[in-house]
């Protein structure tokens, strides 16, 4: 027995002493290497891998080692590398991100590459997050946002129109009411509640989100207070809501999947699920308010970290990815929104409806100015519309208390 | 009738613990995309065979490489928590039983270091690891945890229990320090000894933020362990749950498997000390 243990303590020190390699500039044959880190799921790394692996071919100097990074925890993961300095040249990063690298110097500033010539090539929408202080810190690679998604099914059985979705927000409530049973705890709608969700109703009445000097919020204008009177009424006066932003309440995607919620706002990422699930469902755009359809804007930028020895070349290789063949391959074979509009032209969606709607919602999609500490607003703001949910407030206070807070204690610092 | 209320707290708490359990499996069968409906029964076996598969265990033990990241993995939480529980225990036995210059002190110095939380470590342990050339590997993953001063409380409080007399006795009769640690404390502390073994190596186990931030993913992730590799199954925007059910069903088998073996050292060890005599 005491051999056996003496046997497993030296099998460990001689495994730990081995084990893990340290990177060296391998510059074999005068070959450049460029690191990128992304954080993509599963398909889209494959697909990646395959479409680096064809600029490898066309561009026979550079080798490009591509690392999957697990989305949960980028940021404290960059946050170490940087300290020692051992950053990729590229990586991909939550929007939001951008501005507190910019801000601590960590990325490169891509006028000096060209970017303000191609600026023009993107969605305007997925680009705005790359500009901080007036410089161009990014490209955008991917952009989501949400639509309205119905189901044709429960549209049938209470008398809708399948092929007919409401068009504007009056339609709206007139159908949810049509598809509520409350005895059958089956809702018209099911709603999130958090600043990013609750954009689509600010933007289709037009509220300005921050004044251009960043300084004040101004959420809480005359349109932004109808934007929540008409969220808090769907579920306080009209009952067409089933409640899926109170916390341990279905959530709008488990109800819309298990068909307890006719309708719910929702992006791209979720019509496989809903496919495979075996739901008959149609995808429009969100309904028009005084200032039309609108929609929120998320996604991902890449950045080039100033440790990076080749700037150029990887900015090269930015640029194809997100250039207009890569992203019409890209949206092509993953259903998802291209940024460049050069791919808009390239692709055929007349097999693909639904990505059809996304890519037309875009055009109108109103993006987030990037700031610093975007979380420390959602922090403030979503207490105050959940107060105003429930009744505890009314719209107007809430608004206006959450602006006041947000003034102070976030836009003071920019 | 006492026991008929025992036991039906009992079966309703237990099915209440094993629920997540159950919600585990039954989504690792799952297609991908179907993990959150409701529905859990098929209505026919056309409908059964639209509802579950057995593809994501293959997909994720071969494709997704997770037998390396297993190992890797198994590694790291057994070298660890074996080497922890050494070293706990030569420290306990020497605060309990041995007398040196600034004992005391050394011992509450020590004990005021649990009151930090863990992630000011994080950037100091970080930097101190890199300048030392031990990012991406395995050393990185194991040696900074391997003073671990809750084991050392938990063994010096046993070991003090062991009557002095006893290891008096056992030095009259020509044992040297290796013999006393052999032969009377190891066997008589070994409830508590497993349990250190058992929560070191959960916790090495478990640990995503450390062995994320110090294994590169640039090389062809060639340490990179299970928690890390399960993350990847999170997005932006919803999980692939299907998959990481899958790859969490394999990951518990050690786990379970060491529990199993140890409980019942495990409940002693957690009940010790709390009787004294």
């Amino acid at each position: 027995m005491k051999y056996f243990v003496l046997f497993l303590a030296i099998f460990f020190l001689f495994i730990t002493g081995c084990g893990g390699e340290k990177d060296t500039e391998a510059n074999s044959n005068g070959k450049i290497t460029l690191q990128v880190w992304e954080s993509y799921g599963n398909d889209e790394h494959k697909l990646f891998l395959k479409l680096i692996k064809d600029y490898e071919k066309s561009h026979p100097n550079i080798s490009v080692k591509v690392s999957q990074i697990p989305w949960t925890g980028h940021e404290a993961k960059y946050r170490t590398a940087l300290t020692v300095g051992g950053a990729p040249d590229l990586g991909r990063i939550d929007t939001g991100f951008l501005a507190e690298l910019a801000t601590n110097n960590a990325i490169y500033a891509l006028d000096d590459f060209g970017a303000n010539d191609v600026a023009s090539e993107y969605l305007k929408a997925a680009f705005y997050s790359n500009k901080y202080k007036g410089k161009i810190y990014g490209l955008p690679d991917q952009i989501t946002g949400v639509c309205l998604f119905y189901n044709k099914k429960l549209f049938k059985e209470n008398g809708l129109d399948p092929d007919t979705p409401p068009k504007t927000w009056d339609e709206f409530i007139e159908f949810a009411k049509k598809l509520t049973h409350e005895d059958k705890k089956q809702y018209g709608f099911g709603m999130d509640n958090s600043l990013w969700w609750n954009f689509p109703y600010f933007n289709t009445f037009g509220t300005k989100f921050l004044s251009n000097d960043l300084k004040s919020c101004l959420l809480n204008s005359e349109q932004g207070i109808k934007a929540m009177q008409l969220k808090v009424d769907l579920y306080r006066k009209y009952k067409v809501e089933g409640g899926a932003w109170i916390s341990g309440a279905i959530n709008p995607t488990v109800g819309f999947l298990n068909e307890r919620y006719a309708m719910i706002f929702t992006g791209p990422w979720n019509v496989k699920n809903f496919q495979k699930s075996g739901i008959d469902f149609g995808v429009s755009l969100i309904p028009a308010g005084p200032a039309g359809t609108s929609t929120n804007v998320g996604g991902t930028d890449m950045v080039i970290f100033k440790s990076s020895k080749h700037p150029k070349e990887t900015y090269e290789l930015l640029r194809y990815i997100t250039g207009a063949d890569f992203q019409a391959k890209w949206g092509t074979q993953l259903s998802q929104i291209p940024t460049n509009l050069g791919a808009y032209k390239k692709m055929d969606i007349t097999n693909n409806p639904i990505l059809g709607t996304f890519m037309e919602q875009m055009k109108t999609a109103v993006p987030r100015p990037p700031i610093k500490k975007y979380g420390k607003i959602e922090e403030i703001i979503n207490p105050e519309i959940e107060a105003a949910l429930t009744g505890k407030k009314s719209v107007a206070d809430a608004l206006n208390d959450s602006v006041k807070r947000i003034n102070k204690e976030v836009l003071s610092f920019e | 009738m006492k026991k008929f209320v025992l036991y039906t707290g009992l079966i309703l708490s237990g099915i209440l613990v094993m629920f997540p359990f159950v919600w585990m499996f039954s989504t690792a069968f799952k297609i991908p995309g179907t993990a959150l409906k409701f529905q859990l029964f098929p209505h026919s076996i056309a409908e059964f065979h639209s509802m579950y598969t057995l593809e994501n265990f293959s997909k994720v033990w071969h494709e997704m490489n997770f037998s390396t990241y297993f190992i890797h993995s198994l590694i790291v939480a057994g070298t660890a928590a074996f080497f922890a529980t050494l070293f706990a225990m030569l420290a306990g036995y020497a605060f309990a039983k041995k007398n040196f210059f600034g004992k005391e002190k050394l011992y509450y110095l020590l004990l005021s270091t649990m009151m930090i939380p863990g992630m000011m470590y994080m950037i100091p342990q970080f930097v101190i690891i890199v300048k030392m050339g031990w990012y991406n590997t395995y050393k990185a993953m194991i040696i900074p945890h391997l003073a671990s001063v809750f084991g050392i409380l938990l063994l010096r409080q046993f070991i003090e229990t062991i009557p002095d007399s006893l290891l008096e006795a056992a030095r009259i009769d020509g044992a040297g320090e290796i013999q006393i640690l052999r032969r009377i404390i190891i066997p008589l502390a070994f409830p508590v000894i497993i349990t250190l073994f058992l929560m070191t190596f959960l916790f090495h186990w478990s640990n995503f933020l450390w062995q994320l931030v110090v294994t590169d993913p640039g090389l062809s992730a060639n340490i990179r362990t299970l928690p890390v590799a399960l993350a990847l199954f999170q997005g932006p925007h919803g999980n692939e749950w299907e998959l990481m059910m899958a790859a969490s069903c394999f990951s518990i088998v050690p786990i379970a498997i060491l529990f199993l073996f140890a409980q019942k050292f495990f409940i002693e060890g957690m009940t010790q000390g709390a009787v004294k005599g």
